[in-house]
């Protein structure tokens, strides 16, 4: 899933270091969403989230559309 | 609008570099480790079989990896360029958790050394052996827990995907051996041989686990 958190990071001037300790994780997650290595959980999704006052399909996208059956 | 060049996580000096050094001192504290190792199992305690010696070479890998983790822990400025992490901070910033991972490495390498000079056919009687393999793997299953507590949830992920592909890894390579033993086409594999593959191939699948999550790109 691609995602654009490094963006939002950045825009916030934010290093890895910090953005993992205003989420409560290692920086290795957060350097690890970043690349693209791992989808973080439902809820530190909505985290990162309300952190970047932005929406989780903001940050988050899938190429998935919905067919009409 | 911030400029995104000045904000932009700087990358890790030289990693390359880093990821040299790491190996050249895994290289040479592996490599005397396993000849302190082979010298004491072929001379001063007599002659340990081949099963026996390969337990106590991957038993090796697991002091020399806890202690290294422990040698950084103590000197993150130093750690961290061996360590695979961004800097000193980090090092601080896991303390806890990495902590506990190296007492575990280190009791884990402890219970598998002890296995492989125990008797039979070495030096440990099987009493103490068994006291001490137990004892050692208390700890590491203590520490373990402990620190699970402190994981997030990418190592928690990587700790569950890890016991999968270890469990996969063990049935293909101790399942077939014992496949072709059963179909006598090789002798089967002994007890020390089976605690050896259940030791290597735990780390072989947190290797791979830890790859697959970008872990091991050197930073």
């Amino acid at each position: 899933m691609r995602n654009t958190v490094r963006d939002f990071r950045e825009r916030a001037g934010w290093s890895q270091g910090e953005l993992a300790r205003r989420l409560g994780v290692s920086r290795q997650t957060i350097n690890a969403v970043e690349t693209d290595k791992y989808d973080p959980s439902l809820p530190l999704a909505l985290r990162m989230a309300k952190l970047f006052r932005s929406n989780v399909p903001d940050l988050f996208h899938d190429d998935w559309e919905p067919t009409d059956d | 609008m911030i400029d995104r060049e000045l904000v932009r996580t700087p990358p890790a000096p030289h990693p390359w570099r880093k990821l040299a050094i790491s190996m050249a001192a895994g290289a040479v504290s592996g490599g005397l480790g396993s000849f302190v190792f082979l010298t004491v199992a072929d001379g001063a305690v007599g002659t340990l079989d081949r099963s026996a010696q390969i337990a106590g070479l991957v038993a090796v890998i697991y002091l020399v990896t806890g202690l290294a983790m422990g040698l950084g822990l103590i000197l993150p400025a130093l750690g961290s360029r061996f360590l695979n992490v961004e800097d000193a901070e980090e090092l601080r910033e896991q303390r806890a958790q990495l902590t506990y991972a190296a007492i575990g490495m280190i009791a884990g390498g402890l219970a598998l050394m002890l296995a492989a000079f125990a008797a039979p056919g070495g030096v440990v009687s099987a009493s103490v052996a068994l006291i001490g393999f137990v004892l050692a793997l208390a700890i590491a299953v203590a520490v373990s827990r402990a620190g699970s507590r402190r994981q997030d949830e990418l190592i928690r992920s990587v700790s569950t995907e890890a016991s999968a592909i270890a469990f996969y890894l063990l049935a293909l390579v101790g399942g077939g051996w014992s496949m072709l033993a059963h179909l006598a086409y090789v002798s089967g594999p002994r007890p020390i041989d089976w605690l050896t593959m259940i030791w290597a191939l735990a780390l072989v699948a947190a290797f791979v686990a830890c790859g697959k999550r970008g872990l091991l790109k050197p930073r």
